[in-house]
């Protein structure tokens, strides 16, 4: 059962929906939450297609970096599925991990950096990155907000594509849908039925819920029954 | 005729076989086997060195939700998964009040109604569930269902095998902070993910059931050498076919 925090969570997220696009609202309230300098979002969709949306003319230079260089806690986030804490960018066991990103990151004035992973079982949809202009470690409410924040946002980006409204979305916000093992085996599914990549399937089911006006949950079980196929 | 074997005190068995048990799961750690693989590696030697018909671990996450992530059979999966969905059974309760949570007799305890008919259909009598703890942090629970009681010393078993995986899952550090626990959790539950989907693939791919489609990826894992996860992300992102 979600905590309440995710949903205040959530429903700050949704606010604004109108006049703001979602990568603004990620970033804005992720900068808010975590107490941070400059917060951005990176999303990689496809194989090599990589976006960089909100954030600030700082944040944007050092995602670009990251991805040039391989090197940083946003690249090692979405590699390794798991957030990174780089609490000082003079740190020794910083500069070990990420040597040449700690070196452009000092120049251009980050001192520290924290990096949440967007992602569900092999989905991997990118990341969401704070920095600070001063050495941070983040305390464990920042850390979980951080956690909670990127959960919510995950929902956000999948409904988005899905073409879900605002009023279905913020109306799902407690129900944790991602984590239910019959959605993800329903996604497996549909992605080996359909030839299509893990991500489309999942965009694919979450789409047939919501245009039939019924729960994610019970078109997995439809689909797992082989009640329902879903059209190429 | 007598083996050598058989000079060896039953007792000492159980000791010698604890023994093994608990350096394989701390070893399996420190090879950096995934933590879906530690606790199921865990939930079978529950099984192996208890009179316990079935094991499950639960996990809880930084919002407090369980996850279920390793279990000896399938009706215990279904178990611990009712126990999450219905936020009814021992294990909440174990992971609320961080104590051991016993049933020694399911059929008149009153305390959990709905779970105990799905576990009595089962043919389970006792129920117990013992804290994942590290510290102040409960990390999760190890559910253990039997046909009949446990007795003090086996609990004492079922405990130092809890406090093993626990400690495999913070890789024996004490040091370690509530931070780096809620990110192992995370990892943990979406390594589980991963497998759920890749179970959808290949349960698809060969019309076969969910189970089935766990054997299989179990099977490959085991034959390669390769952790189940890694195994599963191959699967889904088709680097490999299964």
């Amino acid at each position: 059962m979600p905590s309440d925090r995710r949903t205040e969570i959530g429903i700050a997220l949704y606010e604004n929906a109108a006049v703001h696009s979602l990568g603004e609202r990620i970033t804005t309230l992720a900068t808010e939450l975590l107490n941070a300098d400059h917060c951005s979002l990176v999303l990689s969709m496809g194989y090599d297609i990589t976006t960089i949306t909100g954030g600030t003319s700082l944040t944007s230079v050092m995602d670009e970096r990251q991805m040039v260089l391989g090197d940083g806690p946003t690249v090692s986030a979405i590699r390794d599925s798991t957030p990174m804490i780089l609490a000082d960018t003079d740190g020794v066991m910083e500069r070990e991990r990420w040597p040449l990103f700690c070196d452009e990151a000092a120049t251009a004035g980050v001192r520290g950096v924290l990096s949440f992973p967007i992602f569900t079982g092999a989905i991997r949809l990118g990341a969401l990155t704070a920095y600070w202009t001063t050495p941070h470690s983040p305390t464990p409410s920042e850390y979980s907000d951080g956690s909670l924040l990127a959960d919510v946002a995950l929902e956000a980006i999948l409904n988005d594509l899905a073409g879900v409204s605002l009023d279905t979305a913020l109306s799902e916000l407690g129900q944790d849908v991602q984590h239910h093992m019959l959605i993800q085996q329903a996604v497996g599914m549909v992605s080996e039925q359909l030839s299509v990549p893990i991500l489309e399937a999942m965009v694919r089911i979450r789409s047939t819920a919501y245009s039939s006006h019924r729960q994610l949950i019970d078109v997995a079980k439809a689909i797992i029954a082989r009640q329902e196929t879903l059209e190429k | 005729m007598a083996t050598p074997e058989e000079h060896i005190p039953e007792d000492q068995h159980v000791a010698t076989d604890l023994a093994t048990a608990l350096v394989d799961v701390s070893q399996m750690a420190t090879h950096g086997a995934s933590i879906v693989n530690v606790f199921s590696v865990l939930s079978n030697q529950c099984v192996q060195l208890l009179p316990v018909s079935a094991a499950g671990i639960l996990l809880v996450d930084n919002d407090n939700s369980l996850h279920v992530i390793g279990s000896s059979s399938h009706a215990v999966t279904l178990l611990d998964l009712f126990q999450v969905q219905n936020n009814e059974g021992p294990c909440r309760e174990c992971c609320a009040t961080h104590e051991l949570v016993a049933s020694e007799n399911l059929t008149t305890d009153g305390r959990w109604p709905n779970f105990s008919e799905l576990a009595t259909k089962e043919n389970f009598v006792a129920v117990y569930a013992l804290p994942l703890q590290a510290q102040d942090v409960v990390v999760g629970a190890l559910n253990l269902f039997s046909e009949a009681p446990l007795s003090n010393d086996q609990l004492a078993t079922a405990r130092s095998l809890a406090d093993a995986a626990t400690l495999a899952f913070l890789q024996a550090d004490m040091q370690q902070d509530r931070l780096l626990i809620a990110r192992k959790l995370r990892l943990a539950v979406e390594g589980r993910n991963v497998i759920e989907q890749a179970k959808g693939v290949l349960s698809e791919r060969h019309g076969i059931s969910m189970m089935e489609a766990f054997w299989k990826l179990r099977d490959a894992s085991n034959q390669r050498d390769t952790d189940i996860v890694d195994m599963a992300n191959a699967v889904v992102t088709r680097e490999i076919d299964l």
